[in-house]
């Protein structure tokens, strides 16, 4: 399909498409609250074109800049001085190979497309993990949402008592919800071994003791709120997690939440980090309607060292990931789950005095596989030293609206800020990867 | 400007040198006027009202948060609205912020902006005892940055190390932070290309790198133990075996005039095998020590990068560090490298360094900078209220960087007792300050506060983690002066505790995965069993390949005990604490901590017991309650003690009922916490 096609179609009137939406799509939750999101039904056209069959992601993020060279792109023609002990190891899928840290996911390279394209001029950790999180290179003046935001404001609610966007081991400095207002802001889950904690009320409160508390929250707030509530969205923010914990209090899918309630074999199959165990969780999660998970495994930035390093963490993202991918294809979900791999950048190709590897936005590597997604495939590439991008360069802001693309959102419908400035999920002029699909 | 000037003279001449006694009275009262002055100057010119004072309930509330960290008392509270004098406003800032609760809070809010963990290695522990003990100490902030800046050696001798062994093997990270935390400037772009907003070429920012371009992280006294440990050896062979294993093969010719040359030879080779072997197997003893230490190399260069793609310098060219803004500092010795950098980034004449401290403290004190967003400044950051800018960095020079004299004499500005704006500022845009900021209880706050609750009025002054640092460098001291031959030994045990241990690991992997994929039960029974044993294969050899795995101290220091305020605890706190949920830093980037509203906070404080001070066990809020006499009095301590105000008739129409069943005053004290009005300080 031609792009310019979407382009046009994604200018049409947001209230058409709004019109057109997401019956069929919501399970649980009265009709009028359906309403309250503007839940988009995947254009005809984008779905021609082989998109809009997700409609869940899990974003496995690797923090720190995940090297590319010894994972995704391996260059086993290279010299030492690049190469390093890596080998790269065949796949089921001809012609593509993998760093040989990846065994298991070679298993399942039917289903994967790895983007070897990336480049971005972002070298700094906070300002890379923000443009590929927001499609934006941060500002003073504005907070971008992230894409899991965009999904949820986009996409809307498929299971109304839980939150359309969860964060798992996120950082501190995630770009979140950005301007959007809190509903949209990700359900944070510092550990998955915890899950979400405090669920249940506290021993010997009767549903009228509880249900006193919480009328006398909004007494004891009254004034305060007469003041605060119109001009402060902190102020705001509260009055709506309240609302949605108490929703969830009362939620037959909390137990998404308890890995606890998954056999052990399951819980063993994706690892016993927890890292695994967050994969794990998101799987759970899409499972009862959630929109976007993110998963985030830190400790990538090995400046030294880095192949012992690599030896120790790339089997943990190895075993989740083939776990995810093989669960979710035994559960019938991969179609409608777009799996993602994402890093803020690469590693400098050559290798340091330190046996490091330094920051590199200029070439680096994604992974995307289910929703849709064409497996056995790798797009994009670079040249003999994995150094710079050869054929088909993709941005960040390219990446998301591709994450737009497969759930079938309009990657470009400008939404406004608080200030009145459009902002797009796509970035400024983001083009979604669409010969990746079908 | 011309005041401003005047008091620029007066505040250095009424200081004591040291800068650790309090500034006098008249200093604090006419500099906090001086910038309330030119303040409400602004707002005038630009015909805007000040907010109204606020009453003696909010204010209690506001310093002591905003002060100590923490909710007053009960007691504390009605000691205040007691007091009949006119200046008790005054008294009470400057109480609080000469009391050890100003240091443990003032601790948070600066290891949160340096990134402190007290769990990576153990040179965190030993940052964060120095660093608690030079606040505490008030040792001026040009004097504290740069022992950071110029710290070397080991972190048992000289703990300011742990700056840069924070971001060990990441130096130019590291230097981008410094250049973000201390003069405010974002240059971390430039690293890889051209900056894309700023004037910062990447040969720019090399040259500012190159002043931290020596620092490797090894440990001197490391390479001499081993050295000691090799001579021990070569001595004891060399007594033992005279000529048996150096003995050379019989050559055929020039056999009398070669052999004193070859045995040279011969011996030399030996003692060069000897030196690595004894290296290798010494390495897994050191490691943790090797990541405890940094050392200077003055022949240690920084260069460009491979991949460098300008035309000002070539891929691999060793750059020589020179300033670009400020004074210009150029030609340095390499052994001086650091010490000037530092001179240069703390000195007075320097166009950040102090403004942004001052700025960083001003969004402290009122929730909001002058200057927005703390982090980016430029040349044309803007404020809008320049002139008080400029005072204050008049100002802070005059108190010779003592950061607590300072921020009393931000707390004794009428600013401090103005109400909060009812709209929350727009980001990146100046503001115009007619009253503080609204914000909500950092998650400390929160965390000292339910001690409040809990405990009664805890401002620890005892540094939790001292002990635990002082046991570590005794052993080290042992590590160093162990026996040789000892030391070989645990070594070479150690060593295959690391092959054990990634082998370990990897059958964890398999067993987890056979797991998985058994069937039947006989199967899963034997896959669990190989599960288990996995895992307690890891855990030894884990252990076998740390014999020093006891010093680390960091990892288990404090933290066992709840009843300590936040700043005594392991740094980071784990994620899924109540700290955490709460947005308390991650200690990964500077000043992470944050505020946002999310459901677990709202689920923990709606049934977490920890949160509930009437759950049941003796509580100081729960004893209080039972020693009150009438529902009036308890409704009053409730108010007292979570919002610091007296109910008014108003609340006490609305409340009063609630009193008088002990079920319903349950719901509501659980309701008080609940409530914005608790959460948020007005």
């Amino acid at each position: 399909m031609n792009p310019n096609r979407l382009d046009d179609l994604s200018r049409r009137d947001f209230l058409s498409r709004t019109a057109r939406t997401c019956f069929g799509l919501t399970i649980g939750g009265s009709m009028a609250r359906l309403f309250d999101s503007t839940a988009f039904a995947a254009d005809p056209a984008v779905v021609k074109a082989g998109g809009g069959k997700a409609k869940h992601v899990i974003y496995l993020y690797m923090s720190g800049g995940m090297t590319h060279i010894d994972t995704f792109d391996p260059k086993p023609d290279a010299s030492a001085d690049y190469r390093g002990p890596v080998t790269a190891i065949k796949t089921k899928a001809d012609g593509i190979q993998l760093g040989h840290c990846l065994p298991q996911l070679a298993q399942h390279a039917d289903k994967i497309a790895l983007i070897r394209s990336l480049s971005t001029t972002q070298g700094a950790h906070q300002e890379g993990k923000y443009l590929m999180h927001t499609g934006y290179a941060p500002r003073g003046t504005i907070s971008h949402p992230s894409s899991g935001a965009w999904v949820a404001k986009l996409a809307g609610r498929i299971n109304q008592d839980l939150p359309p966007f969860v964060l798992v081991g996120g950082a501190n400095r995630h770009p979140g919800g950005g301007f959007f207002e809190p509903p949209f802001a990700p359900l944070p889950i510092g550990d998955p071994e915890l899950g979400l904690q405090n669920v249940a009320r506290r021993p010997n409160t009767t549903d009228e003791a509880f249900q006193r508390q919480l009328d006398l929250r909004r007494e004891l707030d009254h004034d305060f709120d007469t003041k605060f509530h119109k001009g402060q969205k902190a102020v705001r923010a509260y009055d709506d997690v309240y609302d949605a914990a108490v929703a969830m209090m009362k939620s037959k899918d909390l137990e998404a939440f308890d890995l606890s309630k998954e056999p052990e074999a399951g819980r063993a199959a994706y690892g016993s980090d927890r890292f695994g165990q967050g994969v794990l969780l998101a799987r759970r999660l899409v499972e009862r309607g959630v929109r976007f998970v993110e998963v985030e495994y830190g400790g990538f930035d090995w400046h030294a060292d880095n192949f012992d390093q690599m030896e120790d963490k790339i089997p943990v993202l190895d075993q989740a990931l083939s776990a995810l991918l093989s669960d979710l294809t035994t559960r019938g979900l991969l179609e409608s789950t777009l799996v993602v791999v994402a890093t803020e950048f690469g590693r400098t190709p050559k290798i340091t005095p330190s046996a490091g590897r330094n920051h590199y936005p200029k070439a680096f590597s994604c992974l995307l596989a289910g929703g849709g997604i064409r497996g056995g495939q790798a797009y994009g590439a670079t040249d003999k030293t994995a150094s710079t991008v050869t054929e088909n360069p993709v941005g960040a802001h390219d990446f998301n609206a591709t994450i737009a693309f497969a759930m079938g959102l309009p990657h470009d419908l400008p939404v406004m800020s608080p200030a009145k400035r459009p902002f797009r999920m796509g970035g400024l002029d983001g083009k979604p990867i669409t010969a990746i699909f079908g | 400007m011309k005041l401003s000037r005047c008091l620029l003279l007066l505040l250095p001449a009424l200081l004591p040198a040291a800068g650790a006694k309090p500034l006098p009275e008249t200093t604090v009262a006419q500099a906090a006027a001086r910038i309330d002055r030119l303040l409400e100057d602004d707002l005038r010119r630009a015909k805007l009202a000040p907010t109204a004072l606020i009453d003696d309930a909010t204010f209690v509330r506001r310093a002591y948060l905003g002060i100590v960290g923490r909710i007053p008392s009960a007691e504390e509270a009605r000691a205040f609205f007691d007091d009949k004098s006119s200046a008790k406003r005054a008294t009470l800032v400057d109480q609080l912020v000469a009391s050890p609760g100003f240091d443990s809070h003032f601790f948070n809010w600066t290891a949160d902006l340096l990134r402190v963990q007290t769990r990576q290695e153990q040179f965190g522990l030993g940052w964060h005892v120095w660093l608690r003990k030079s606040l505490a100490e008030d040792k001026p902030w040009d004097t504290l940055v740069t022992e950071m800046l110029t710290s070397n050696g080991h972190c048992s001798e000289d703990p300011a190390v742990g700056y840069y062994l924070r971001d060990r093997n990441m130096q130019l990270d590291n230097f981008s932070n410094t250049m973000q935390v201390f003069l405010g400037r974002q240059i971390g772009c430039a690293q890889c290309h051209d900056h894309p907003f700023d004037d910062w070429s990447q040969f720019e920012y090399y040259q500012m790198a190159a002043f931290s371009g020596g620092i490797e992280y090894q440990s001197k006294e490391v390479q001499d133990l081993i050295r000691k440990t090799v001579k021990a050896l070569s001595d004891n062979n060399a007594t033992k075996e005279p000529t048996a294993t150096f003995a050379p093969k019989p050559g055929k010719k020039n056999k009398q005039n070669n052999k004193a040359g070859q045995l040279e030879k011969q011996k030399r080779n030996e003692q060069q095998r000897l030196t690595r072997t004894v290296s290798k197997q010494l390495s897994p003893l050191f490691k943790d020590f090797r990541k405890n230490a940094i050392h200077e190399s003055p022949g240690s260069m920084l260069k460009l990068p491979d991949d460098y793609q300008y035309r000002d310098g070539k891929p691999g060219e060793v750059i020589q560090p020179e300033t670009l803004f400020g004074e210009k500092v150029s030609n340095v010795a390499p052994e001086k490298r650091r010490d000037a950098f530092a001179d240069w980034l703390t000195s007075r004449d320097n166009p950040y360094f102090t403004q942004v401290i001052a700025n960083r403290l001003w969004d402290r004190a009122f929730g909001h900078g002058l200057v927005d967003p703390l982090d980016d400044w430029n040349d044309d950051s803007t404020s809008a209220h320049p002139e008080v800018l400029a005072y204050l960095e008049t100002t802070m020079k005059g108190a010779n960087y003592d950061l607590r004299q300072f921020l009393r004499i931000l707390y004794r500005t009428r600013l401090f007792q103005r109400a909060c704006l009812e709209e929350e500022p727009a980001m990146g845009a100046p503001l115009a300050f007619r009253g503080p900021v609204l914000t909500r209880m950092s998650a400390e706050q929160l965390h000292d506060s339910f001690l409040v609750l809990f405990q009664g009025e805890v401002d620890d002054t005892r540094n939790a983690f001292v002990k635990s640092w002082e046991a570590y460098r005794g052993q080290v001291k042992n590590l160093l002066t162990t026996e040789p031959k000892q030391l070989l030994v645990m070594g070479e045990s150690a060593q295959e505790g690391e092959r054990l241990f990634r082998k370990a690991q990897s059958d964890l992997r398999a067993a987890q995965r056979a797991i998985a994929d058994a069937g039947t039960g006989e199967a899963r029974v034997k896959a669990q069993r190989e599960l288990q044993e996995a895992r307690r294969a890891v855990g030894e050899a884990r252990r076998q390949s740390d014999p020093f795995r006891g010093m680390q101290m960091g990892k288990k220091a404090g933290g066992k005990n709840n009843n300590l305020r936040a700043s005594e605890q392991p740094a980071p706190f784990n994620p899924g604490s109540l700290v955490r949920e709460f947005g308390g830093s991650d200690r990964q980037t500077p000043s992470s901590s944050h505020t946002e509203a999310t459901v677990p906070q709202a689920l923990a404080l709606l049934n977490n017991n920890r949160t509930d001070p009437l759950s049941g066990r003796k509580t100081r809020l729960g004893q209080a309650l039972e020693r009150c006499k009438s529902p009036e009095e308890k409704l009053e301590l409730l108010f007292i003690t979570l919002f610091s105000q007296r109910p008014d008739a108003d609340d006490k129409q609305r409340f009063l009922v609630h009193a008088k069943d002990p079920a319903a005053l349950r719901d509501l004290t659980r309701a008080m916490l609940t409530s914005s009005r608790f959460l948020f300080i007005q």
